[in-house]
């Protein structure tokens, strides 16, 4: 089995986001696809897989030409795609999950013959080691687990092809080196593999080719044997990037933020957050390592007042948090949320609007019911030039800039005031480098300014470059807290995996 | 550790649990006032000697058996006592799973109270009441299958009153044009389908919200139907007389008493509502068609990235619930009247989206619903007959008022189809 | 004349232009071909000499959706006329062109027959103004105002429905809504014993207190237990119908010895004024009202802080909880908000035109209220303009309806087909090759929201 992406060319309104894109992969071989957020691979992929028909360019399978008009027929011509987000059903289990679309029937009612189907399922994931039960439900399972159910969905369809989408991002280290064990055998059987990233060790280590992406055009195709970390860097944005952040050491002041014994329930009833103890001084940045669901989102919501506190204290400054989000944030605290569009901005609103949206009752921008909507012009204008927001005008709807521009309305609205405290989640998630520079950059300088700072990422690299204290959750607990001297990558990802 | 204003010693739960856990208690709450006023009403206001005779059998029925006497006043006491009984359980598992069974029970114990009391001295017959029952019911548990096939591809059918009225007047006309009701059926069941796939084009290849289209069609059904009914059937009454079905007992069983002439000796409706029944819940959870559905309405993504056709299922699955509403309307029409009225589908598919929820989007679950919901209108229109009453306005809004209690206590228990309601776009 | 020629290519697409010329004169052939073509030409120039700034393009653009919609309603209605007579297939087998030229002019004369209604005769006008005489006048303002008549409880309604609506609550329950504060304001006109403008007062608030009460209902059920407020205000629309049937035969609101559903009537002190003392005209200070309702609303929406959250809200929930805002009671608020607006329509159609509760109180006012609310854009100033257009449909209908016969339920199937391709801008540019920007009114997506 020989794939090869000829010429392919995808235009979005506004958008080329694949020009002339040509790739190769052979039988047995791993190729890795790497560039930036926004830099086409996941659009090259849903053409792949039928799900996005190019404007211009081919595909060709063994040499037959191939064009795919839904998932269905890439399906048949051997592709299997293990997406960034699962694409499973959370109240199926595993059998079901596995066998929808290809289901096993008997009769000619197409009655779904539950047994056969089971028993492929076990025989192929004792194969390939993947040691899955097929009974469990898809909710209940761990997002390891999960992403190989994923891998299960291609093997069951006989895929030759098997594109992984960002596969390791919600893995520790540890198990992602797992997943590059079982990649490696399905590549010695014969499977050809698709390897998308953007993170540069991951590449290096997997691939036997390397294929980078800017801007919808392919750079170059290198051998990892004959390129450095650097020099994929550079391919991949364009220009010298800093793979560090500068700073200077952290001046340490007084306990700012003081979290003993919190206990947290998400939604679904379960203790998420378990007897977590954690400090952060003035003039220090504490950055949270942890894989994606080991209850961080819990954790950042009841210190913010978006989730009941279960047990324990969250003190500010000496001070118990009160249970509203606004009173908490009356105390100086700065929250950036995970997701910008989801809890971060209002799409719909304006610039302007959105950067008030947390301060909109207080003067200038009121006084008592009435809203002054000058005044909000006004410090909207001014904040748009403080902080390099490239909008057309202030009363641009938010929802048609660029992510890195979102970010930035949100940066500016919560450092626009005097912090004690600044909460980031996921400050950079999906973003372009330029933007992650200029995110990074701020928050240092809020740190030197003296403010205290918890930043909650599952980018270990962003981890590493940020934290003057890097601390581990696992399940719900810090379960390591190290000095960034310290704090290497071997020793968070083995935390990370709850290994102490 | 001075101040901790933070910390507590009750046992919290997550919001959701919480919310589950009190709608559970509200429930407990008010069945146990129920239960107490039934018992209160029972022992101290009706005289003890109030008999209501409950006839068992049509006039015409060739056995004897016995007539069922009940004292009014040990009728409220027993409802009382059921609902506290019924209280009790609920108490005891406040957000348990067990919830729609008991709160069926107790609205039939309730409803048969009220009943029972309002027609005392007099001699109504039960199987009349239990007929009605199922005859109010049947169309219900159309429009609730209705609403389970879509729904459970992921688009939520408002508009299904629309098609039942539409659907009725379609076969009014259609049976009167071919002379023959059954040809009539076939007219209104293939203008539903019509109407379904309308609904479905409109909200998917027009994304149109499924609220706003499913509404649209409400309200055209209805301006159209008082149209064409002023326009064409009123000067053209020969154009509304599509004709009857008649019933069809089951020869052995429907001698059964009480239960044969309740649910074996209906028209070819009712069994066909039993073919239904039993049919759709064994593709919904059987079939490959059935996994496919339910993939699509809860993940439509995920079905999309393995080759299913996602749109195509929406469409088949709007098209054949749209064929099950118009086939409640048809019902309304060769059954019930024997003619096109205006307005004759009276809240009948809002209350089958009701049912729907009531029953967990599951077919068996619809029927269950259907009767609980179709015993309260049997009830009222007894009591219909006897003058209006403020009792009256409670049965009439029973239906109602349950739909609303049902939708607001579900949450955290049971779940729709997480996609119903939201738009697919496919590349 | 090229230059005119270009003018409108550029700017009006082409295909626009037949259908839309086609209807004028079908419209107005009945009547006169001279007058409808000067009508166009006269409007045509407006709209071109409007698009020529900035702000005037801005307008027409955002008229344009609108615009077509009804226009697509109205020529589908034709159609439905066309094809429900009986008569036509036979004639049309004989005759195809002369019974299509027929069949169009009768539908151009119902719908001839319906502006008659809605606005009145310019000519009877004129003359009865140089008459002098008020019976005259009267009558031939007859019209104008009752389509002002219908048009106010339009405006309340719409306006609430459209509150909700940019709050993100998709409240179809201003029919229930609205009678339970005719409910309400009936009462408080019957009962309470007080005087002149004071008992008014009263009884408007008494409405809006109701359609509050009734508009609270869903919004504290979807904030405190995520119940969809599209069915349980469908619910409670039934339920409001049923107490309004039970109170009307009960003595709280019946005359004694009555048997039909129909309350007692108000007292004098309670009866809203009328605007004009003219004979024939029935138009009263409701409307007043429902003017200083829109500007009262737009200023809430959009100069007030609980605007601001209402509208956050309504886009984007969860964003408005993590910026401090509480999604739940700002959804409650905006209920009772919307109801009230609801109940007050219902007020001021009970103390202002029936001075009595009947069943019949909504022909459907708080349906025709979606309607209107989309076609506004969920704009006050939008459904202002959107109610005198559902205002003028309901009260031509009858002179339409007398005249050629075409029963008056049409005109609901058109107001629904209106909504229809209000919420369909894809379908509108399909069928007549428009852009249309995109800021097509917002449909709210029914959230779940944190609490």
């Amino acid at each position: 089995m020989r794939l090869r992406l000829d010429g392919i060319t995808k235009q979005f309104p506004g958008v080329l986001a694949n020009d002339h894109v040509s790739i190769e992969v052979d039988r047995g071989e791993i190729l890795a696809l790497l560039g930036e957020n926004g830099a086409g691979k996941t659009t090259l992929m849903n053409i792949l897989s039928g799900l996005y028909r190019p404007d211009a360019g081919q595909i060709v399978v063994d040499d037959t030409v191939r064009a795919f008009r839904d998932p269905a027929e890439a399906i048949a011509a051997g592709i299997g795609m293990v997406h960034q987000h699962f694409m499973l059903v959370p109240i199926f289990d595993v059998t079901d999950s596995v066998t929808l679309g290809s289901e096993v029937t008997r009769g000619p009612f197409g009655v779904i013959d539950r047994p056969a189907a089971r028993a492929r399922i076990v025989e192929l994931s004792e194969t390939y080691g993947l040691d899955v039960d097929p009974d469990a439900m898809i909710e209940d399972l761990p997002v390891g687990v999960r992403q190989r159910v994923e891998i299960l969905k291609a093997l069951y369809r006989r895929s030759d092809i098997l594109v992984l989408d960002e596969p390791s991002a919600v893995l520790t280290p540890q198990e992602t080196d797992e997943l590059f064990v079982i990649i490696r055998s399905l590549a010695k059987a014969g499977t050809a593999i698709i390897f998308i990233s953007h993170k540069l060790n991951e590449v290096l280590e997997i691939a036997d080719r390397i294929t980078v992406l800017r801007l919808g055009k392919v750079v170059g195709t290198v051998v990892p044997a004959e390129t450095t970390q650097s020099a994929l860097a550079e391919m991949m944005v364009g220009r010298q990037v800093q793979l560090t952040v500068e700073r200077k050491d952290a001046a340490r002041g007084v306990v700012v933020l003081a979290v003993n014994g919190l206990q947290v329930r998400d939604d679904r009833g379960e203790i998420t957050v378990k007897h977590l103890d954690l400090e952060v001084h003035a003039g220090e940045i504490v950055a949270v390592a942890g894989v994606q669901g080991n209850g961080q989102t819990e954790f950042v919501e009841a210190l913010t007042g978006l989730r009941a506190i279960d047990a324990g204290t969250v003190k500010v400054d000496g001070v118990a948090i009160p249970s509203d989000p606004r009173a908490i944030a009356d105390l100086g605290v700065a929250h950036i949320p995970e997701d910008r569009l989801r809890d971060g901005l209002v799409k719909g609103f304006t610039v302007a609007e959105n950067y008030v949206l947390d301060a909109y009752h207080r003067e200038p921008y009121s006084s008592g019911i009435r809203f002054h909507r000058d005044a909000v012009a006004a410090a909207a204008t001014q904040a748009v030039a403080d902080f390099d927001i490239r909008t057309p005008s202030i009363a641009t709807d938010v929802g048609s800039l660029s992510g890195g521009n979102q970010q930035k309305v949100i940066v500016a609205r919560e450092f626009g005031r005097e912090v004690k405290l600044v909460i980031a989640s996921q400050p950079t998630r999906g973003l372009d480098v330029g933007s992650i520079e200029y995110i990074h950059r701020r928050i240092v300088e809020q740190r030197d300014a003296g403010v205290a700072i918890l930043i909650v990422s599952t980018e270990l690299d962003e981890v590493l470059a940020l934290g003057d204290r890097v601390a581990v959750m696992y399940d719900g607990e810090i379960v390591g807290i190290l000095p960034a001297a310290e704090a290497t990558r071997e020793r968070v990802g083995l935390l990370m995996g709850g290994v102490r | 550790m001075s101040s901790a204003p933070m910390t507590t010693t009750m046992p919290l739960l997550s919001a959701a649990e919480r919310r589950a856990r009190n709608n559970g208690l509200v429930r407990a709450g008010t069945y146990a006032v129920a239960g107490l006023l039934a018992l209160w009403v029972g022992l101290l206001r009706v005289p003890g000697d109030q008999l209501t005779v409950y006839k068992l059998v049509f006039e015409e029925s060739v056995v004897r058996v016995p007539e069922l006497s009940l004292p009014v006043g040990m009728t409220y006491a027993a409802a009382g006592v059921i609902s506290l009984f019924m209280a009790a359980l609920q108490f005891r598992a406040p957000s348990g799973d067990g919830w729609r069974r008991l709160m069926a029970v107790t609205i039939f114990a309730l409803v048969f109270a009220v009943l029972t009391g309002i027609l005392g001295g007099k001699e109504p017959s039960l199987v009349g009441l239990t007929s009605a029952m199922v005859s109010f019911a049947l169309p219900i548990v159309f429009a609730g299958l209705a609403a389970v096939l879509c729904e459970r591809s992921g688009v939520m059918n408002i508009g299904i009153e629309g098609i039942i009225l539409l659907g009725a007047c379609a076969t009014s006309i259609g049976g009167s044009l071919l002379g023959s009701p059954l040809a009539g059926i076939g007219i209104g069941v293939i203008s539903g389908a019509l109407l379904g796939l309308l609904l479905a084009i409109l909200s998917i290849r027009y994304h149109v919200d499924q609220v706003i289209a499913g509404t649209v069609l409400n309200l055209a059904a209805a301006g159209i139907t008082t149209f064409l009914y002023t326009r064409i059937l009123q000067v053209k009454p020969e154009l509304n007389q599509p004709g009857l079905v008649g019933s069809t007992p089951i020869p052995i069983l429907s001698e059964i008493p009480i239960i044969g002439p309740t649910f074996f000796n209906g028209s070819f409706f009712l069994y066909a509502g039993y073919f239904l029944i039993v049919v759709m819940q064994l593709a919904i959870y059987r079939t490959r068609w059935g996994l496919r559905l339910r993939a699509v309405g809860e993940n439509p993504k995920a079905a999309g990235t393995i080759g299913i056709d996602v749109l195509k299922i929406r469409y088949r699955a709007l098209a054949a619930g749209g064929a099950v509403a118009g086939f409640a309307g048809a019902y309304l029409v060769v059954v019930s009247t024997g003619s096109f009225q205006i307005g004759m589908s009276a809240g009948i598919g809002f209350i089958g989206i009701a049912a729907m929820i009531f029953g967990g989007w599951n077919p068996v679950g619809v029927a269950g619903a259907a009767l609980v919901f179709g015993f309260a209108r049997s009830a009222e229109s007894r009591l219909g007959t006897v003058g209006v009453d403020i009792p009256t306005v409670f049965l009439s809004i029973l239906p109602y008022v349950v739909t609303i209690i049902v939708v607001a206590g579900l949450v955290g228990r049971v779940r729709g189809p997480a996609a119903a309601g939201q738009p697919y776009e496919q590349s | 004349m090229t230059g005119f020629r270009r003018a409108i290519s550029e700017r009006v697409p082409g295909w626009l232009i037949w259908p839309i010329l086609g209807l004028l004169i079908v419209l107005l052939l009945p009547v006169s071909l001279v007058g409808g073509l000067t009508a166009l030409v006269i409007s045509g120039a407006i709209v071109l000499g409007v698009r020529r700034t900035e702000l005037g393009r801005q307008f027409t653009d955002r008229l344009k959706l609108p615009v077509l919609a009804i226009l697509s309603a109205f020529i589908v209605g034709g159609i439905v006329l066309i094809l429900s007579d009986l008569e036509f297939y036979s004639k049309f087998a004989a005759d195809p062109g002369g019974t299509l030229f027929a069949s169009f002019q009768r539908v151009g004369l119902a719908y001839w027959e319906l502006l008659k209604g809605a606005f009145g005769d310019p000519g009877k006008l004129t003359t009865a103004l140089a008459s002098g005489q008020p019976n005259k006048i009267g009558i031939a303002l007859r019209p104008i105002s009752e389509t002002f008549l219908a048009t106010t409880p339009l405006i309340l309604a719409g306006l609430g429905v459209a509150v909700a609506f940019r709050s993100g609550v998709f409240n179809i329950g201003a029919e229930g809504q609205l009678k339970i504060g005719a409910m309400f304001a009936v009462w408080v006109g019957i009962w309470i014993p007080a005087p002149g403008p004071f008992h008014i007062l009263l009884a408007l608030i008494a409405g809006i207190v109701g359609g509050a009460l009734w508009g609270f209902i869903p919004g504290i059920l979807k904030a405190k237990t995520g119940a969809h407020e599209v069915i349980t205000t469908i619910m409670l629309n039934a339920i409001a119908q049923q107490i309004m049937l039970a109170l009307l035969l009960s003595p709280v609101l019946q005359p004694v010895g009555g048997t039909t559903p129909i309350s007692m009537p108000i007292q004098e002190s309670a009866q809203l004024p009328l605007l004009l003392d003219l004979p024939k005209l029935r138009v009263h200070y409701g409307l007043v009202i429902a003017l200083i309702a829109a500007a009262w609303t737009s200023w809430l929406m959009f100069r007030t802080t609980k605007g601001f959250e209402f509208r956050a809200a309504g886009l984007n929930p969860r964003a408005a909880g993590y910026a401090g805002m509480h999604a739940g009671r700002t959804i409650v608020l905006a209920m009772i908000v919307s109801g009230g607006l609801a109940g007050l329509a219902g007020a001021s159609e009970v103390l202002g035109t029936t001075h009595y509760l009947s069943p019949t109180i909504s022909p459907g006012y708080g349906w025709d209220a979606i309607s209107l609310a989309l076609l506004g854009g969920t704009r006050p100033g939008g459904v202002v303009v959107a109610a005198l257009l559902f205002g003028a449909l309901r009260a031509g209908g009858p002179g339409m309806a007398l005249a050629t016969g075409v029963p008056i339920d049409l005109l609901a199937f058109i107001s629904a087909l209106v909504i229809m391709f209000v919420a369909a801008p894809r379908l509108v540019r399909e069928i007549y090759r428009v852009k249309l920007n995109a800021t097509t009114p917002s449909t709210p997506r029914p959230q779940e929201t944190p609490t």
